[in-house]
Formats: structure tokens, C-alpha cells, sequence
């Protein structure tokens, strides 16, 4: 019902029209001689609108397609066109809807730019294609927009902005979705990011803080509210105010899919702030196998450089053969990847492979993948891959839609179109995801090329460490290495009822983040 | 985190060198929180220290019975598993139970001569009930099934943890009792406690179900010159609690 009077409030805009059609009849009867033609077109088209009105909209949508492309009805051709998208847009056919939207507000100067427009956004949001939000985001006049659906537009323009990085811009059309929007939280998040980008920490850290406030009430691991821990947590970085981001990191809670995060942000806080035995503690948790399928070279790297601080060469040496061991063939991997693929649908296939893969939980095929499994793992965690990925998700659900459409909708014009716009859709949506995976794929590269290059200063600089040593060690001024783990002293870990287990090779999830290194530093 | 920080922080860095003397893990980065991290595939426990997963496990020990009136009480078992899974095993158990009577047995089977005349005819005497002339279980071989439904850890001291796992077991089996048998059921749980990757404890509560002669049948007379016949003995179901200790190897 609710749909039918949608329909019927957007089809208004048709009445003067249809009753200009009746009227049009009326004078044909009392005009003998006149086109009998034109009066059954015209009866035509207005009963494509009774349709439409009627809520028939599989039917009204075949004829109004047929008719969008008469040459009757030239000049009503854009009227046609609206209000078929909004037929269309009833039957959930979002991305062939926008299509005859696109239409109206491409012809210009017609009167139902502006409607189209408004559908035009509502059916960009609906899918998250991005060319399709920028086409209408770029057109549409905010204060003629409706204003049930403003918030939705100033956060789509936000983001937009954003991207072109006018995060001064971006942070005023943020502040702009109202409180109480389902919209709010996450623009209030994107707005303190996009001061943070632009410098304001102060403002960036009130943003966060007011996040926080209004999500209060809300779960401990609400993802709005743990996200703007994480951004407070990253803010406070950014003002090296070390020990106030471990604090804010700390409260992110275990259970929450951030947690993750924290382990390896908070490490570099930590090494910032010269805590290094709290660095490696984390760094316990974040080498576990628990992280076997993740991407974390530099972990490895700053690992063995608090390795080296504090003169443990011997560690540093086994963390460097490891990040070795590990990421040169990754890097041998992406390289002969990106010489042997050129096709960018290639590329999606093989990401896609790997999700099938994660899906099934067959571990044997991880290592027959192409693609280095870490790194496709990463790179289907990147934003934007997963707007691709959901838009081209959305595509394929709007095809099976199509298919349990009657037959005979299918078999005509508007269906064959539909179908020919969602396939060209999904190829082109394809090219682009995997244009987004190369792209990945080369920085990912260019990374590598960086970090292995900063293994080499790092090998470097143990070497030379080992030499000192050795240098103090001839000239007897040797000092006993210190180790906790030799006196077996251990009754000072008790403290207040906590119970000391010690690391036995086994990793337990319920022990990730409570490692606690206690060796000590070897440097005499 | 941009990588090229790492570099500069190596340089900026340099002059720290305020190492703890002493090791103390600071109150804020203790635990606080007893919920679990959130990964897509939830997994509790990675490069476990004792790996069943496909390989058999031997053991041999000792048991007891618990509910046992007349007979020894003590017995000896054997015992091979093989572990499909870290959860699905199956495992062939041997019993061996040792000969001769309980205490409560001998006494029994000597009875009580007041007068000490032999004849067992005075007011207050007892005639002997020798039970070991009826027949009783020798010898048992099991098939079971082994669920292993948690694997876990343990700190005995504060030096050194164990890991355990805990199991139940249900099967079938074959008691010989010399001159008659029986198939019996076997329920029942059981702990293992791995000292090493290979070696450990296990320790079983088990209830045999089984149907076998009544030594005390009204009418069969287990006196010292008696011999009754195996049939002699009207049946009944026997439910012997057991607890047993085994020490077992992992191949």
C-alpha cells in the first residue's frame, strides 16, 4: 500500500498530462475525421499510467518502455522516462530505474530533472556505486532536495568530498546530517576524520568525544561507538600524546572487530613512547598464529628493531629470517601476478576465488591461489574494493530479481534492456574491482620494495650490534645476561590474583592480548 | 602507520635507554576484559602443544573397583587409541581382573565358627561363602568410542602447566568369566593429563553394565567342599563402577 501511494504522489506529476490526454480524447470524438492512431496511442499511454497508479507495475513498465521509445510521444518522451524509472525503482530494479533517470536529467531542460535527480540519488544510495552517486551528487540542488532524504544526501556529498580530499568541505557537509538520522553516527565518525586529515586535532578530538557521548547508551562493542575510540585513539597519536592513545586503545573492547587494530597501533605508540617490553608484549599476540593470514610486514620489522634496542640480536635475527621467510616470496608473488595479468576481470576472478575459497575453509587451496592468500585477504578488507564488491553484489541480486520476473516481462523490450544494462553493468563493475586489486597490488609492491630494503638497514644494524658486543666482551666488560626466565623468580608476576601461565608454544584465544614479555634488555 | 616512520623512528629513538631494572608488568596492561577477540573463523586454540589429530595413543595402568563386595578389587588394563580427529576417537580397552577375594571376601569364606568345633551349627556362627567358586570376571576387551570434548590447560604450580583433555566413552565388549562370558556395555568419562608432547596420565571413571552369575543365589551352597556348576547361579545385571589409572604414550 505504502508503495502504491508513493507511486501515486511521484505519478501526480502525470495527472495534468493524463488529463490532458482525456481531454484529448474528448475532442477527438467530437472531431470527426481526426487521427484514430493518435487517440489509441494516447489511450495507451494513459493506461500505462492506470496501471502505474494501480500498482501493476510489471505491466505498466512494458508499456511505458514501449512508449518511452515511440515517436508519438517525442515530447513527452522525458515525462515517459520518469515515470517509468519510477516504475522500475517499485520493482526493485535500482540500477535499471537510475538508467532512465540518467536519461531525464542527460536530455535537459525538461521539467522532471529535478524528480529524476531526487530518484537518482535515492537509487545511487540504494546501490553505493560511486559514478552513479558523483553524476547525481554533482547536479542535484541540496535545498531542493527533499527533506527526508537531505541527511542521506549531505553524508553521500561528505564522502564525495573526501575522496577529492576537501576535508574542510567535507566536514561541513558531515556536520550537516541531523541527530537521530541513522546516518549520524557514521558521518559524525567521517567528519572527525576529516578534521583530523585536515590538521584540527582539537576539532577532530571534540567530534570523537561527542560520538562517544551519544552513543553512551548504545552495546560495549557498537561499532559506531568503538569506531570512535579508534579515532580519538588515532587523533591522540597524531598529537603524540602516547601514553592517552595506549590509554584510549586499551578501551577498545577485546570482542569488537577493531580490537585487531589496536594491537599494532598501540605497539608503535608504545615503541614512540619507549615502552618497549608493553611493544613486545603486543607483539606476542600480533605474531600469534591467530594473524597467520594477515598482512603485517612492519610489525615484523618494528619488532626487530625493539629487538635491537634492547641488544637482542639473536630474537631480531629469527624476526628478520621470518618477515624473510614470509613476504620476499609474497613479494615474488605479486610481481609475477602483475607481469602475467593484464586483464583487470582476471583480477576480480582471482579475489573472488579467494573469498570462495575463505568460504569452503579449505586451507590446501590457500596455497594454490594465484594471488599470495595475506594479501588477498587484505585487499578485500580495503573500503574500497568492498563498495565495488557490494555494488557488484547488489547487481547480481537485482539480476535475480529480473529471472523471478513472469516470463513474458522478461521476453519484452524493458526486460531484454534490463538485462542488458545489469550485464554491462556487471562487466564494467568487474573491470573496476579489479582495476581497484592492482592498484593494491602495486602499492602493496611498492611497499614491499621499502620494507625489504628496511630489512637490509635493519640486518645491517644487528651485525654491527653483534660486533660491539663481541668488542665488549674481548675487552672484559661483559655483563651476565639477565633474564628473568633463568632465576625462575616468578612470584612478583602475582600480583592481586593474577595467575602467571608460562608460554609454551601453544596460542589460546582467550590469552591474545594478555602476553606479557619478560625478558630483559641484554645491552652492557 | 606510514612505513617510512619506522626509519625515523630508529633515529629519534636512539637515545632511550631507560630499561626497567626490575621486571614489573604495570596494573593497566593487565588483563581487564574476559571476552573473547572476534575472528571470522573462531578457533580456540592454535599450534597446540599435544597433537592427537590422526595418531594412536597407548597406555597401560590400574584400576579399581569401586562397588566390588567379594573379589579382588584391583585389576589392570590395557589400552590402544586411535584419534581420527582432535574429537572422535575410537579406543580398544583390555581389563585384567586380579585374582582372589576382597578382604571382606576372605572373611567371608572362612565364616564365623563361634566355638571353633566345625560344624557351623552353634547360635552366632556363619557358614563359610567362599565366592570365589562362583564364576566372576577374569578378563574383558572393549571397543569404544571416544568423544573428546575439551582440550585445555592447567597450572599445578607456578612453574609449570599441563595441558588435559576430557573425554566420554561408550562401547561395547566381551567379559570372560572362566567358564561362563558375558557382553557387557561400557560408559564412562575419563581426563588425560599430557606431562609431555607424548606422554601422560589418564585417569577413567567407567561403569561396566554386564549380566553374570549371582553368587549369592539362594540355595548354592560356596562352601569350601562345594563345587557348584556355572548354571547353578541365577543371573543378574551388574553395574561395576570403576576408576583406573593409566599412564599413555602418544605415537
Amino acid at each position: 500500500m505504502k508503495r502504491v501511494i508513493v507511486v501515486f504522489l511521484a505519478l501526480s506529476i502525470a495527472i495534468p498530462w493524463s488529463a490532458e490526454a482525456q481531454r484529448s480524447r474528448a475532442t477527438n470524438r467530437t472531431r470527426p475525421g481526426s487521427s484514430s492512431g493518435s487517440a489509441s496511442g494516447e489511450r495507451d499511454l494513459a493506461d500505462a499510467l492506470t496501471l502505474a497508479k494501480a500498482g501493476k507495475y510489471v505491466e505498466a513498465s512494458q508499456r511505458l518502455f514501449q512508449l518511452s521509445y515511440s515517436p508519438r510521444y517525442r515530447d513527452r518522451r522525458m515525462q515517459i522516462k520518469y515515470i517509468l524509472g519510477m516504475t522500475l525503482h517499485q520493482l526493485k530494479l535500482n540500477q535499471v530505474s537510475a538508467f532512465q533517470f540518467i536519461g531525464v536529467v542527460k536530455e535537459g531542460n525538461n521539467k522532471y530533472i529535478k524528480q529524476s535527480l531526487e530518484r537518482l540519488s535515492l537509487a545511487a544510495d540504494a546501490l553505493g556505486d560511486d559514478t552513479l552517486l558523483n553524476y547525481a551528487i554533482s547536479r542535484v540542488n541540496v535545498d531542493e532536495f527533499p527533506r527526508a532524504h537531505r541527511d542521506m544526501l549531505h553524508y553521500r556529498i561528505g564522502e564525495y568530498q573526501m575522496r577529492n580530499r576537501q576535508f574542510e568541505e567535507a566536514s561541513r557537509s558531515f556536520d550537516r546530517v541531523t541527530k537521530g538520522h541513522n546516518l549520524y553516527s557514521t558521518s559524525r565518525y567521517q567528519q572527525g576524520l576529516a578534521l583530523a586529515e585536515s590538521g584540527q586535532t582539537d576539532r577532530a578530538l571534540a567530534t570523537f568525544e561527542e560520538l562517544l557521548q551519544a552513543r553512551a547508551g548504545a552495546s560495549v562493542t557498537d561499532k559506531a561507538r568503538v569506531a570512535a575510540m579508534m579515532g580519538k585513539a588515532r587523533v591522540l597519536y597524531q598529537r603524540q600524546a602516547w601514553d592517552q592513545a595506549i590509554e584510549t586503545y586499551r578501551e577498545v573492547p577485546r570482542d569488537s572487530e577493531f580490537w585487531h587494530d589496536t594491537i599494532f597501533e598501540s605497539s608503535w605508540a608504545m615503541l614512540r613512547s619507549g615502552r618497549f617490553r608493553s611493544a613486545l608484549s603486543n607483539f606476542h599476540s600480533l605474531h600469534s598464529a591467530f594473524y597467520e593470514d594477515f598482512y603485517l610486514p612492519e610489525s615484523l620489522l618494528l619488532r626487530s628493531i625493539v629487538y635491537l634496542y634492547i641488544c637482542k640480536y639473536d630474537e631480531m635475527d629469527k624476526v628478520l629470517n621470518l618477515f624473510n621467510r614470509i613476504y620476499k616470496p609474497v613479494y615474488d608473488q605479486i610481481d609475477k601476478v602483475l607481469d602475467n595479468v593484464n586483464k583487470s576481470d582476471r583480477y576480480f576472478t582471482m579475489i573472488n576465488d579467494m573469498m570462495r575459497i575463505n568460504k569452503s575453509g579449505k586451507s590446501s587451496d590457500k596455497m594454490s591461489m594465484p594471488m599470495p592468500y595475506l594479501v588477498a585477504q587484505k585487499i578485500t578488507r580495503e573500503a574500497d574494493f568492498q563498495n565495488t564488491f557490494q555494488y557488484i553484489r547488489k547487481l547480481i541480486e537485482e539480476k535475480k530479481r529480473i529471472e523471478k520476473l513472469p516470463a513474458q516481462w522478461q521476453a519484452s523490450s524493458v526486460g531484454s534492456y534490463a538485462k542488458k544494462v545489469l550485464n554491462t553493468r556487471l562487466v564494467k563493475a568487474k573491470q573496476k574491482a579489479g582495476k581497484i586489486v592492482r592498484n593494491h597490488l602495486l602499492n602493496i609492491k611498492e611497499e614491499l620494495i621499502d620494507l625489504i630494503e628496511q630489512e637490509g638497514f635493519a640486518r645491517y644494524e644487528m651485525i654491527n650490534g653483534r660486533k660491539e658486543t663481541l668488542k665488549k666482551k674481548i675487552a672484559g666488560k661483559e655483563l651476565p645476561e639477565q633474564t628473568i626466565d633463568a632465576g625462575n623468580q616468578r612470584d612478583f608476576y602475582i600480583q592481586n590474583g593474577y595467575e602467571y601461565w608460562p608460554f609454551r608454544g601453544e596460542y589460546w584465544l582467550d590469552e591474545l592480548g594478555n602476553y606479557h614479555y619478560v625478558g630483559t634488555q641484554s645491552c652492557n | 602507520m606510514n612505513k617510512k616512520i619506522l626509519l625515523l623512528v630508529w633515529l629519534c629513538l636512539a637515545p632511550v635507554t631507560s630499561f626497567a631494572d626490575e621486571i614489573e608488568v604495570p596494573e593497566e596492561e593487565l588483563a581487564r576484559e574476559t571476552t573473547l577477540p572476534v575472528f571470522d573463523k573462531r578457533r580456540i586454540v592454535l599450534n597446540r602443544s599435544v597433537l592427537t589429530e590422526k595418531r594412536m595413543e597407548f597406555g597401560a595402568g590400574f584400576g579399581i573397583e569401586m562397588n566390588e563386595p567379594f573379589y579382588n578389587d584391583y585389576m589392570f588394563n590395557f589400552q590402544g587409541t586411535y584419534n581420527f580427529t582432535d574429537v572422535h576417537a575410537v579406543n580398544i580397552l583390555g581389563l585384567f581382573w586380579m585374582d582372589g577375594l576382597s578382604n571382606y571376601g576372605e572373611q567371608l569364606s572362612k565364616g564365623k565358627d563361634k566355638n571353633s568345633d566345625g560344624d557351623f551349627a552353634d547360635i552366632g556362627d556363619v557358614l563359610p561363602f567362599d565366592a570365589s567358586k562362583a564364576p566372576h570376571p577374569v578378563w574383558g576387551l572393549f571397543a569404544n568410542y571416544q568423544f573428546i570434548a575439551y582440550y585445555g590447560k592447567i597450572s599445578v604450580s607456578k612453574l609449570g602447566v599441563m595441558n588435559l583433555n576430557t573425554f566420554g566413552v561408550a562401547g561395547l565388549g566381551y567379559i570372560n568369566m572362566d567358564s561362563v562370558s558375558a557382553f557387557g556395555l561400557n560408559l564412562g568419562l575419563g581426563q588425560n593429563f599430557f606431562f609431555t608432547k607424548n606422554f601422560g596420565l589418564r585417569f577413567d571413571l567407567r561403569y561396566l553394565i554386564f549380566q553374570g552369575p549371582n553368587p549369592s543365589t539362594q540355595g548354592v551352597s560356596l562352601r569350601p567342599q562345594d563345587n557348584p556348576a556355572a548354571g547353578a547361579f541365577d543371573d543378574r545385571i551388574w553395574y561395576n563402577g570403576q576408576i583406573s589409572l593409566a599412564g599413555v604414550f602418544i605415537l
